[in-house]
């Protein structure tokens, strides 16, 4: 198995808050990796520190051998890691296939004499965008939605396109932030069926954040799970269930 | 019939040439919520460019070469101004309330036009008297050959700019940047330079128009500026501002209102009112529209703006 994200002894501290002490963990190549654990563990902050909106107090993170740490969001983008966001963020003003087209604006060239000659490369180069940004609509399968706004979608459709968007970047890992947040037991079916599609038609990885641990466990190849800022289990599913210290911290609670 | 012909025509100018100045309110309001109050006297400067280059390079070359020198100069000094108004000047207070940017354009306004008065004077400076008188008579009215020229070139710059806006990579950044200037950020979006871009892109229009009204009027002053920037910025409020097509409706609507409204308030008042009341009615169609529709004719309601 070869590491596509590595997690190397990341602590961050918020004043006297130790939101996250000593956590490594690493993500395979084409693996579908979960975070779990109880509100307040430091999820939500491991993922920003991941997704570089939060610089972590110590330790670093690495991907594909390039290290993120203190990099700025858009550059992160740039080398790899593309997220979806826990409050879904889309243009809400934009039709449905601009928004999955703004999702690859780091990977234009176009600048603005090429925008106003319409030379030939630029022209292309928006003929190629438009058909990638159809096939990905495609994939997460809103397609037949292409020119309503955002704002109009459905809410289940609005996550969808969040994901598509966060694909036209070419992600090597896609991060999603709670994706079945306020979903019913169908849609939140049908996101598992299609993350996994995803997994197998693009051979990304792809880092999960999720509150439904039944969900998590028939989704993920591994899960890790987060407690007061620690790691304290890393393991298969069915592995990660039965971890005393997991029942204890965490299931054993909720149920 | 021939008057109302005559006027419509002569409102469509005069309407085009706001359009292109509203255009440049609009655009900045969109990204920025800022509303560029300089913008009206970055127009004069255009003017003040255009004027003095070709007066100079009237004798020494055709009238047609030395009008398009004169509008590339202008063009070139606006653009400059543009981006270094936003650089120097609101750049620097993104973040402060809005209040602060705003009257910090009111006073760029007022620095341009005293550097306009020292170096151009406090006369009415005359547009030379180069370009052909032909004109073209259409059921009693009369169209200028000036005019037919304003009316294409603008409508010509107004359709580049709708499609750049609408159909390329710009200017889809730049749309989801007026949307949300943090996730662009996110998408890898350079929102500075959108804004940049804005800026280089309203002041080109407003050097266009410049040449155009001091052309048209045959006159150029360091104050005309402030009304033409006034009614400009009232057809993007007209239109909605923050919408491109709707500064260019608005800008078009108030010089066609304005020139019935000049043409027509003699006979409907008995002659108590007469053409020199032309700039009330203007502002009077406003102030009507934004009671009915506060957020101008193709606006949106303020909770859409996320």
């Amino acid at each position: 198995m070869n590491t596509l994200l590595d997690i190397h002894q990341v602590s961050c501290r918020f004043g006297g808050v130790r939101a996250l002490h000593d956590v490594s963990l690493t993500v395979n190549n084409n693996e579908i990796f979960g975070l779990i654990g109880p509100n307040g563990a430091g999820k939500t902050t491991l993922f920003n520190v991941i997704t570089g909106l939060v610089t972590p107090t110590s330790g670093n993170v690495t991907l594909d051998g390039c290290s993120l740490t203190g990099l700025a969001v858009h550059d992160i983008l740039r080398h790899g890691l593309a997220r979806t966001f826990q409050n879904i963020r889309l243009f809400p003003g934009l039709s449905v296939l601009e928004n999955v087209m703004i999702g690859r604006h780091s990977l234009g060239h176009t600048g603005i004499w090429g925008a106003i000659s319409r030379n030939q490369r630029a022209r292309r180069e928006e003929a190629d965008l438009r058909d990638t940004a159809h096939q990905l609509l495609q994939q997460v399968g809103i397609h037949h939605h292409t020119q309503t706004l955002a704002r109009n979608l459905s809410y289940g459709d609005q996550r969808r396109l969040e994901i598509a968007r966060a694909l036209a970047s070419e992600p090597k890992l896609l991060a999603l932030d709670e994706p079945a947040a306020g979903m019913g037991q169908t849609e939140r079916d049908a996101l598992r069926e299609l993350i996994l599609s995803l997994r197998a038609q693009r051979h990304i990885s792809i880092l999960v954040i999720e509150h439904d641990v039944k969900w998590m466990m028939a989704l993920c190849d591994r899960i890790a799970v987060l407690h007061f800022g620690e790691r304290i289990a890393l393991d298969i599913p069915e592995r990660v269930r039965q971890h005393p210290d997991v029942i204890a911290a965490y299931l054993g609670s909720a149920s | 019939m021939s008057i109302l012909l005559q006027q419509l025509v002569n409102g469509l100018v005069l309407g085009s040439v706001y359009a292109l100045v509203a255009l440049g309110y609009t655009m900045v309001y969109g990204i920025l919520g800022l509303i560029n109050f300089a913008h009206g006297d970055v127009t004069m400067i255009g003017a003040m460019v255009a004027l003095t280059s070709i007066t100079a390079l009237s004798g020494h070359l055709p009238w047609p070469a030395a009008v398009a020198l004169g509008l590339i100069a202008a063009i070139a000094v606006c653009m400059v101004l543009g981006y270094f108004i936003e650089r120097l000047a609101y750049r620097p207070l993104r973040h402060a309330p809005r209040l602060a940017p705003l009257i910090t354009a009111i006073g760029v306004s007022i620095i341009l036009q005293n550097l306009a008065m020292l170096i151009w004077g406090r006369q009415y400076l005359a547009f030379p008297a180069l370009l052909p008188q032909t004109w073209f008579d259409i059921d009693g009215a009369r169209i200028t050959g000036i005019q037919l020229a304003i009316l294409g070139i603008a409508l010509t710059l107004m359709l580049i700019l709708d499609f750049l806006v609408r159909h390329t990579r710009l200017g889809r950044a730049m749309r989801a940047t007026a949307q949300s200037p943090q996730l662009a950020g996110l998408m890898g979006i350079n929102a500075n330079q959108i804004i940049s871009v804005t800026f280089l892109i309203g002041s080109a229009l407003a050097a266009v128009a410049g040449l155009m009204v001091s052309a048209y009027y045959g006159l150029a002053h360091y104050y005309m500026g402030f009304l033409l920037g006034l009614k400009a910025f009232s057809a993007a409020v007209l239109g909605g501002i923050g919408q491109l097509r709707g500064a260019i409706l608005g800008g078009l609507l108030l010089g066609v209102i304005e020139s019935l409204g000049a043409g027509y308030i003699g006979v409907l008042t008995h002659g108590l009112l007469g053409s020199n009341y032309q700039d009330v009615f203007a502002f009077f169609v406003l102030i009507i529209v934004l009671m009915v529709r506060p957020s101008g004719l193709l606006g949106k309601p303020a909770t859409d703006r996320a």
